[in-house]
This record gives C-alpha cells, structure tokens and sequence, in this order.
C-alpha cells in the first residue's frame, strides 16, 4: 500500500467514525496510530466523556472482530484469556477461549481490576499470545487491547504498575469537549442518536486491509537524524531533574512507530521531526514517573514533555 | 494685465536701472572708494529693494507677526502698500481663543508622543541589532566548530554563519553555482525563513519544526511557498529523494517570493502610516509659510541697502559667545534684541569683545543689552527723527526719518562723547555711536531702522548709513563686512548633547526615557542574555519536608507509619523537657490537663504503632489528639510541621 492510499483509506476511517463521535479528534487519532503502528492505546479521562464509544465506533468502522471486558475487582485472569475445561464425554480438557481472542478487545476501566488480573494481558500485548495451562496460543492479526481508565484519584482503584504502562503505545487524555461540541453531542441526542447502537456505521475496511496498512507504516524511511532526534527525546527523560524514572528505549522505538504512522497518515513516505513532536506526549507521558517534589510543586509529565521538547533541537538546518 | 499695473511695473523697472546704472558708476571706482556710506545712495537703495523685495509690502504674510504689527504705523507712509495697511487692519490672532489652546494642546501631546516614538524607536532597534548580533556570533562559532573535519549530517555540515536573508540567498547561489544542490536547498530555505523571523511573522528556534514555522507564519501570502519550500527540503533532508537541478530552481522562486514578496507585510502599513506622520509632523515643525521678503519686520531691504552701499552683508556664521578677538578691518556685527535674545554670558562676551576692538550695532530691546553699556529705555513722544552728524561740530549734515512709535533711551556719556547722535523730534535721544574701550557702538533705540519696513520709510535709510559712516574709526581701514546676528546664536552652545536636550525643555523626557528602558531591560533583556547554569536547588525548609512527607504519607495511605513517626518525635521533645526519671504520660497529661488514663492509653498507643500495622482507621484522629496534648503541653500554639 503506497502513502498515498493509507492517507486516503486513514481519512476514511476517521470520517466513518465521525459518524458517531462528535470531536475527540486527539482521540481518534490516537487510536487509530495505536492500532496501525501495531501498538495498544490506553485512554484516561473521567466518566461520560466518550471513552469506549470511540473504541466501539473504531472497531464499526475497522471491522474488526470486537470484544469488551468491563474489569471490575473480582474479575480473575481465567476471565479474560479464558481457561480449559473438562469434557466428561471427551474425558479431555478443552480450552475455552476467553474475550481476549478479538481483533480488537475494549478493556473498560482496566484499573477497577487488580494487579494480578491487569498482568493477565502482559502476555497479550508483548507477544499476542496468551498461555493456559502451559499451552500457548497466538491472538488474532490485527490484535490491539484499547482499555480506558478514570483517573487515578477515583476511589477503588488500582494503579497499573509500570510494566503494565509500558506495554501501551499511547496514553490518551480525554478532556472536557469544548462548548460548542458538547451542544452537538445533545443535539445528536435529541435527534434520536443512540450511543449503544452504532449499526448505521460501516465496516469501511477490513482486518486484511488494516493488516496491509500496518505492513506500510514499517516500510516508511526514518533518516537517522530523526532516529538520533527520538533518541535524543527519550534520552533526555532520563536526565530531567523533576523525572524520577524516565521512559525506557520501548518508549523510543513507541515514538518511531507513531510518527511512521503519523507521517504516512499524510500521505509521505519518510519521517520528518513534524511528525514526532505530536507523539511525544502521547508516548511518554505514562513512561515517566514523576519526582515526588515535582508532583507537589504541581507539575505534570506532560510539562515536563514540552520542556523537552523546547530543549532538543530539531534536525534541521540552522538559519 | 492692468494698465495700473503696467504702469507700476515700468516704474519699478526705471527705478531699477536708475540703481543698475548708480551702482555701476559705483562698481566702475577703485575698490577703496567703493565704501562710502553715501547716504543719498542707501535711499535709492532702499527703493530698488523695495521693487525686487517689497513682497512685505504688496503680499505680506498673514496674519502679521506681533513684531510686524508693531510696524504697522509706518506702513501708512509707504507708497503702493495698500495690501500691507490692509493686513494690518486684520484682527489680531486671538490666542486666547479655546481652539488655538486646544491645538497648543494637541501639539504638545504629539510632540511628546514623537518623542517617546523616537526613544522607544531606537531603544527597540538597539534591542534587535544585540540580539541579531548575539545570534550571528552564535552562529559564526558553530561554523567555526564546524570547520574541524568531522563527520555529520548534511545538515550540520551546511549551518550558515549568518541571519541575512539576502547573504542567504547569495550563499544559496554559490552553493548552487559549486553543485551543492542539497546546501543550496537548505540555504534557501534558511534564507526564507530568516526573512520571516526578520520581518516578525515567526520567531527561529532550535526546537521549532519546519511544520511549525508554517503553521506559525503570520504572513499569509509567503505560506505557499514556503509550505512548498518545506516539503522539497524535507524531501531532500529526510526522505532520501536526491537533490536536483529542477528543485534548487524551485526553491529558488520560492525563497525569493518568501524574502522579498513581502506584500502583506503588517509592518508596511504601520510604516507608510508613520512615515506620513513624520512628514505631517516635520512639516508642521519646520514649514515656514512666510515666503522671502514678505515680514515686514524681515531684514531683507537691510541687506539690500547695506550691499547698495558696497558691503558684504552675510549671517553671522558662529555664536555670539564665541566671537573672536575683534583686529581692524573685522566685519561690523549687527544685533537686533528683538529677534536675537541674549544671556548673560553672551552679553558679558559682547562687552568684552567691544572693549577689544569690536564694532558693534546694537538695536531692539534695550533692556536685552550689556547692562555694563548704561543704557537704559526711555518715554519717547514723537516719531520724528533728526540725525546731527558730526556731534563735535554741532552738526554739518541733518537728516530726518520717521518712527512707527517713540522710542528712546538714555545713556550716559561717562566722559566719552558722542560721535553721532539721532534724536526723536521731542528731544530724546533715539540712537548714539560712542567708543567703548577700543571699539565702537552704534546703539538704536527701536528695531525699525533695521526692517523692512523702517527702511522703506523715506528718509531712514539714509540716517542708517549716516549712523554706521559714524561708525568708521578715523585712520584704520574701511569696514566692508556685515555680520547680522541669527535669533539662535545670542544664547550659548550646550557643552554637550545632554545639555542641549535638557535646554529644550527634553530634560524629563530623557529621564522618563531612561527609565523606560531600563524597566524594557528588566522585562525583556534578560530573554537576550547569554543560558548560564542553573545554581544549586534551593534547600528547603523545614516546614515544606513536613509537609511534603505528610503529602506521601496521604497518598500512599501510610497513616500507621505517620503515627510511629510523630510517636517518637513528641517523645524525643518531651523527654527533653520533663524532669529526669518521670513518665511521658504523666507529664504530657500533667502540662495539658488532660485525663491521665486516656493520655496513657492513647501515649501507649502511639509509641507502639509501627509501620507495617494493619489499618484500625483511626491513626490519623490519634496523631491530631496526641498533636494537640503535645502543644498545650509545651504551651505552644501547633505549627504547620506539627499538624499531621
């Protein structure tokens, strides 16, 4: 697939979601870069702003095989990778597939659950298998877990541990839509929109053809300024003094994949610095940790991103 | 044309070769006969000057300057002055009037809003030049660092030493002159983007991309282009597409059209608008509305008389402070108080320079004089003139002239007799010559006889050049030279530039000036400085730990920890204070007044939490009571960092 027909089928998508959700651009997009750059997305914002139905609308419109698991305390690991169960006709064991085994599997409120049942996915979004009973088996291609979360601050909670982090290519922030949007989400409403029901939107891809899109984003040139500019970015995480533990070369190789998607999204054929620069925030801001002092005193990852980005100079000619 | 002005043209051109043919018989003399101040001649003069100069009498400026309406009772005995008695019989300028004071209003806004223009202009330009400076030299050592051999990027290779958008292009043609298409494109687009940052419609930064620099761009029209200009260069620089002849040449239009298409330029309205202003302003500061020869208080017919006569007439050329040594033969200075003031010191260096040798002709206000000449104003009632010459004799010649108003002086001879003296008709007298020291001074009570109109008056003409023959010293070379003093050269030079801006009343402005950049530089200049490391982080005090660590201590709910820890601090306090040998407890529950079994229990309590205790929900409301026993106890109000 040349850059020219991802950006053409990419803009297809986007306006195929559209149909259902009403702004959210940063969103969508960072979904949609997740998913082609073969990486998982992870979505924080609070209740009622429209978290899962981007999800819902992105598998309508990838046609997608799509699987929801609402993570809730009690869930257990079994629940979502599923689990082998005696056959008394068969006298055998037989696995029965769990959620997990979906193009595109929504983990809702990943944070509700604990730990042990967050890491169940560890396996799933590093190696798209997942083991039962000693046997492993391999996910569905195209395979990419999108869980939403509220804030960390909400009551019942569990924080995902960095391990966990790392797996997401993306950390998406919802925020509150501006005035006039918000006024067209009601008005859709009362015009008779239904959230649950998305079946007006149309699959306007496939999984082959998402397949094939992800095969053309690794075939998009980085040059090694920018590869030596990622580096540069990510290295200086690691350096900041308000940054108690910095993002790990994963977050490197995050940031290369995105821009690739961003760049090809746009029709080109290689990367430019334009292109990582809208990344970076997305892919580093859940890959740091933030020095206690620095939390105090107020400040965010995504301060510290942008001052990091104010820092490196970008590879270009000096004028 | 009208047969009346036919007939005054003729006559005004006979009088003129009357006077061609009297200064030629004149001209035709040997040089040292050609300065006799003849004073039938300095009449005829007169009138020929009124013929070339007489606008003051046919079209004078209006309205009359107040100086000229003092002239005005003379205006009546001038033939053909219709239009100067006309004019002044015009109303006077009423400045007194609300719309004459609202436009000394407004031009005293302006004038201090230009003022402040000016000063913000070069303290802003000075501001660009530093940086643009600092950006060259920053650039010109990253070169410098560049010119070692080592290997890099292409683009590291081609960092131009230079923000010049026109050097830019210039290199850009060099480099594509040499082959090296990719540093041409490079520096094309080096050079736009400097003519952008140049102009204000983006600002250059190390971290801004390319993509950034176009969507930032204030100026619509050079997007195009340089969005076209950025694709190929990122093509070239990032996407391995090759350089070739056909791009250099498009970046180059391109380059062009950003660098010097600057069409919709912000700036260029505000420019026009405030070099039209300037003019406006200039106009109004410097235009001079009264054409040559139209004031009648002008001095064009004096020069006309006194250049009849022979003389080379001219402005003074230096100040009257700085007048040289006066030496025989140096030119006769005129100064008229009216229009030239004079202070202290160069009133003080006139006498001097008289008392040297000087010859001096001194009109106007007499109270402007060299106080140490004596002279002082006085009543006079006619306007009549009568000229007696020589003094010693009793008078061989007389002459008379005519007045626009009395005027007279007093001035006691000391001794010194008078060479020649002019008289009003009522006995006062209106004009002496008289030595002072080695030189002499011809002093005139009024300004007339140095005007136009005075001079055109019959008769005044003449007694002027009688009074300056009288000037002549016996037995030393003729005097041939006229210096007449200019309105700006009575007062003395500024020592420095300072001075003069503080002389002009610019004194507050300067200092408002001077504090406004001052207060630029605390706002803005610290942006041009030079990044120095950061110093060492501020150390904390004392009460930001204890609130930082109960900070941690809520977020990670480690309230069993907090407990234990502010446990063993009271204690630690405690044991400091109560005497040796007695119980915490005790002493706690004895100073705060506190139940002794419950300050027991819950001091128990405390001093056995740990860290790893499982949670009872009540630590924190424990912490608070015992904080609150641990105050009263040492009669201390709690501070912030023993608040849990």
């Amino acid at each position: 697939m040349s850059p020219e027909q991802f950006a053409l089928t990419f803009e297809l998508v986007k306006k195929e979601m559209a149909k259902a959700v009403v702004g959210q651009a940063d969103v969508v997009d960072g979904v949609l870069v997740a998913l082609l750059a073969r990486g998982h997305a992870l979505i924080e914002g609070a209740p009622g702003l429209g978290k899962t139905l981007v999800v819902r609308a992105l598998a309508a419109a990838s046609g997608c095989s799509f699987k929801r698991i609402q993570f809730t305390p009690d869930l257990m690991p079994s629940d979502v990778t599923g689990s082998s169960v005696f056959d008394r006709q068969t006298t055998a064991f037989t696995f029965i597939a769990g959620p997990i085994f979906a193009e595109l599997l929504l983990a809702d409120e990943i944070n509700r659950a604990p730990a042990k049942t967050q890491s169940a996915l560890l396996e799933a979004m590093q190696d798209r298998q997942v083991t039962v009973d000693g046997t492993s088996r391999a996910l569905p291609h195209p395979f990419s877990v999108i869980a939403t979360q509220n804030p960390i601050e909400s009551q019942g909670t569990y924080p995902l541990p960095e391990a966990q982090l790392d797996r997401f290519l993306v950390k998406l922030t919802v925020l509150d839509p501006p005035r006039e949007v918000e006024e067209r989400i009601v008005r859709n409403h009362a015009d008779g929109f239904d959230p649950t029901d998305l079946s007006r939107l149309q699959a306007v891809v496939s999984p082959a053809v998402i397949g094939e899109m992800q095969d053309a984003v690794q075939a998009i040139r980085a040059d090694d300024a920018i590869i030596s500019y990622i580096v540069d970015l990510v290295r200086r995480t690691r350096d900041d003094r308000s940054i108690e533990l910095g993002a790990s070369p994963r977050a490197s190789i995050g940031l290369l994949k995105g821009a690739q998607v961003i760049a090809a999204s746009q029709g080109r054929s290689f990367v430019t610095p334009d292109d990582v620069k809208p990344m970076a925030s997305a892919v580093l801001r859940h890959r740091v940790m933030l020095h206690p002092d620095a939390q105090l005193q107020g400040v965010t990852a995504d301060d510290r991103i942008a001052e990091i980005l104010r820092s490196v100079p970008v590879p270009r000619v000096a004028a | 044309v009208s047969r009346r002005a036919r007939s005054a043209a003729s006559g005004l051109a006979l009088l003129v070769c009357l006077v061609s043919v009297a200064r030629g018989a004149s001209a035709a003399a040997p040089a040292a006969s050609t300065w006799h101040l003849e004073p039938a001649h300095a009449e005829l003069d007169a009138r020929a000057a009124l013929a070339s100069h007489g606008t003051f009498c046919t079209a004078p400026g209006s309205p009359l300057s107040p100086g000229a309406r003092e002239l005005c009772p003379l205006a009546g005995e001038l033939e053909g002055c219709d239009a100067l008695v006309k004019a002044c019989h015009e109303g006077e300028l009423d400045w007194n009037a609300s719309w004459v004071q609202l436009l000394a209003v407004i031009a005293r806004v302006l004038v201090w809003v230009m003022a402040a223009v000016a000063i913000g202009g070069v303290l802003v330009g000075l501001a660009l030049l530093v940086r643009r400076m600092r950006q060259d030299g920053a650039l010109r050592e990253s070169v410098r660092g560049d010119a070692a051999p080592r290997e890099g990027p292409a683009s590291q290779r081609y960092a131009l030493a230079t923000t010049d958008a026109e050097l830019l292009l210039r290199h850009a043609a060099d480099h594509a002159t040499a082959g090296r298409l990719d540093a041409a494109l490079f520096a094309y687009l080096g050079a736009a983007l400097s003519a952008l940052d140049h102009r204000g419609a983006i600002r250059l930064a190390r971290h801004t991309t390319n993509g950034e620099y176009l969507r930032s761009c204030r100026e619509d029209a050079a997007r195009p282009p340089l969005r076209a200009l950025v694709r190929d260069v990122d093509r070239v620089q990032f996407g391995g597409v090759p350089p070739s002849a056909e791009l250099v040449v498009d970046a180059r239009a391109r380059a062009l059209a950003v660098v010097r298409g600057a069409g919709n330029e912000p700036g260029a309205a505000v420019r026009a608008a405030t070099m039209a202003l300037l003019v406006v302003m200039l106009g109004g500061c410097g235009w001079n509305p009264m054409r040559g020869g139209d004031d009648p208080a002008g001095n064009e017919l004096l020069v006309d008389v006194l250049e009849g006569q022979g003389a080379d007439v001219s402005e003074l050329a230096t100040s009257l402070v700085k007048l040289p040594a006066a030496e025989a033969g140096d030119a006769i200075v005129v100064v008229d108080t009216e229009r030239t003031a004079l202070d202290d010191e160069t009133r003080a260096h006139l006498m001097r320079w008289v008392e040297a040798g000087g010859e001096l002709v001194l009109a106007g206000r007499i109270g402007e004089w060299p106080a140490d000449l004596g002279a002082k104003a006085a009543e006079g009632e006619g306007r009549e003139v009568l000229f007696v010459s020589p003094v010693a004799t009793g008078g061989s010649r007389t002459l008379h002239g005519k007045l626009a108003s009395g005027a007279a002086m007093t001035w006691p001879s000391g001794g010194v007799p008078d060479l020649a003296t002019a008289s009003l008709d009522t006995g006062e007298l209106y004009a002496s010559v008289r030595a002072v020291g080695d030189g002499r001074v011809l002093a005139i009570a009024s300004r007339d006889l140095l005007t136009n109109v005075g001079l055109a008056a019959p008769g005044n003409a003449s007694m002027l050049v009688a009074l300056l023959a009288a000037l002549e010293p016996p037995g030393k070379p003729p005097v041939r030279a006229f210096r007449i003093a200019r309105a700006e050269q009575g007062v003395s030079p500024p020592s420095n530039p300072l001075a003069a801006l503080v002389r002009v009343g610019l004194g507050p402005a300067l200092a408002q000036g001077l504090v406004f950049a001052l207060v630029l530089f605390a706002a803005v200049g610290t942006r041009q400085s030079r990044p120095t490391p950061e110093g060492p982080p501020r150390r904390r005090a004392f009460a930001e730990h204890v609130e930082a660590t109960g900070a941690l201590y809520a977020r990670t709910r480690a309230a069993g920890h907090a407990l234990a820890a502010y446990a063993r601090y009271a204690d630690e306090r405690l044991r400091a204070k109560m005497p040796r040998g007695s119980d915490p407890a005790s002493f706690l529950a004895l100073r705060s007044g506190a139940d002794p079994d419950r300050t027991a229990a819950l001091y128990a309590r405390a001093m056995a939490a740990r860290a790893d205790d499982p949670k009872r929900g009540d630590e924190l409301a424990m912490l608070r009571e015992l904080s609150g026993l641990f105050a009263a106890a040492t009669r201390a109000t709690p501070s912030r960092g023993q608040r849990p």
